[in-house]
């Protein structure tokens, strides 16, 4: 399957020192990717990289076989980095009517005319959500802590449409603290820890059976040098896929 | 070609729909310009004042007004949508622009237009007015760029204050101290002698022109994320 995504040898930098170094990984369409990581770690910088808003330090970062900034407006992408990117003086029904494209025309997805920062943590989420994921057609998802602050309802709408959008063949990336969120969704992990990236497929975590939660913190605590041994995951696939 | 431009368009309207969303403005100095327009169009029709003489506090507003600021929003994410939507961001810049400097422009061209129907001495609507009102919009929009909002107008007082205790300025060129305090111009014709403010408005041209590239090639990290 071709990649909708491809990743590689990436660096990304600030002034203060490198984030991360020499991170690859491909990403077919129709498959999401989840990344996990220590707050720190890069996993905002990472997706900003992969959206066209930062520029990689070395590497490189291809969406459908061009650059993100060239492939963003062929496509259809759908990014979204949390309520706290949502300016707070806006009213609510006018941010949601930026959702298709954002013309002058195009129905809001709340009528709420109250404004962003009235709205309670949870509801501006959602508003940030249906805003971004309501552009057809999409052919990468990229979202960052998706499911903070949502109620539990709300939390089943975002799988639903996350796994509706994967099957209708969008690429789907999203990083979360919320391990039991990603564990039944992805196909694909991306383990940012000491700087560096470890990729492994769903079937290399867990070959005969669904990967959890537990078997998610127990790679990420032997990344980090904790050996639990509770996980059947061999260490020398670890050693091979740490980048 | 027709579904081009129709294409172009409609990318251009959701581009000035997203700031009409978002204004970069703060709705205090867009009533700020209400204020003047209402206020001296009373005075005038009282014939307390003249309408042309509300042009020197329309430019100083006009000077806070376009020191909008781009960097600090885009890297709050507020921009993301417009980012990632693939705009081009030559574009976003323009729009920005637009939409900054809008509501004065519109209050200068209502207090000209006023100032024409009722017959009065010109102020406003010449055009060293218009030159004022350009170097105001486009210079102060294009230092504050990549700086938190105001500051550039900020730094643009602190030179008028400084330049105006400085007597050698009294005798640079017509030019420079158009530069520095653009009232200057205000009510004068200054198509009989252009050189007086061309060079000004090029030293602006120039900044627009690096504003926007400075756009077209900025990184925008989220501020947390640093």
């Amino acid at each position: 399957m071709p990649s909708m995504l491809e990743v590689r040898a990436l660096t990304m930098r600030y002034a203060a020192g490198v984030v991360f170094q020499d991170v690859g990984f491909d990403l077919p369409a129709g498959q999401s990717l989840g990344v996990v990581g220590a707050n720190g770690a890069g996993k905002t910088t990472l997706l900003r990289g992969i959206v066209g808003c930062l520029r990689p330090y070395r590497g490189e970062i291809r969406i459908n076989g061009g650059s993100p900034a060239d492939a963003v407006s062929g496509i259809g992408v759908a990014y979204f980095a949390g309520e706290a990117t949502m300016p707070g003086f806006v009213r609510a029904s006018a941010w949601g009517s930026l959702a298709h494209g954002g013309t002058s025309k195009a129905e809001s997805v709340t009528p709420d005319r109250r404004r962003l920062r009235s709205l309670s943590r949870g509801t501006r989420q959602m508003i940030g959500l249906r805003t971004v994921l309501g552009r057809h057609p999409l052919g990468l998802v990229v979202m960052d802590e998706p499911w903070e602050g949502l109620d539990p309802d709300a939390s089943r709408w975002l799988t639903t449409t996350l796994e509706a959008k994967r099957d209708r063949g969008a690429a789907v990336v999203l990083s979360s603290h919320r391990l039991h969120d990603l564990a039944g969704l992805c196909d694909a992990y991306l383990f940012l820890v000491g700087h560096r990236g470890t990729h492994l497929k769903a079937h290399e975590i867990a070959p005969t059976a669904a990967v959890t939660p537990a078997m998610l913190t127990e790679v990420f605590d032997r990344l980090q040098g904790a050996h639990t041994g509770r996980l059947e995951i061999s260490s020398e696939i670890l050693r091979n896929r740490q980048l | 070609m027709p579904h081009a431009i129709a294409g172009r368009l409609a990318r251009w309207i959701g581009l000035l729909h997203f700031f009409r969303v978002m204004p970069p403005l703060p709705a205090l100095l867009a009533g700020c310009f209400a204020c003047i327009v209402v206020g001296f169009v009373a005075l005038a029709m009282a014939g307390i004042v003249p309408p042309g003489s509300a042009t020197v506090p329309l430019l100083f507003v006009q000077l806070f007004a376009a020191a909008s600021g781009f960097g600090s929003p885009a890297r709050r994410g507020y921009f993301d949508l417009l980012f990632t939507r693939g705009e081009r961001r030559a574009l976003i810049a323009a729009a920005h622009w637009c939409s900054s400097v809008a509501p004065g422009l519109a209050a200068w061209l209502a207090i000209a237009t006023v100032e024409v129907a009722m017959r009065s001495p010109p102020l406003a609507a010449t055009t060293g007015t218009a030159a004022a009102m350009l170097l105001v919009s486009t210079l102060s929009w294009a230092i504050t760029v990549g700086l938190p909002r105001f500051s550039g107008a900020i730094g643009w007082l602190l030179a008028l204050v400084m330049a105006d205790a400085v007597p050698a300025l009294a005798g640079a060129p017509a030019w420079l101290r158009f530069l520095v305090y653009p009232p200057h111009a205000v009510g004068r014709d200054v198509l009989a002698a252009p050189f007086q403010v061309l060079p000004a408005l090029a030293v602006a041209g120039v900044a627009a022109t690096a504003a926007v590239i400075w756009i077209v090639r900025m990184d925008v990290p989220l501020e947390a994320a640093q």
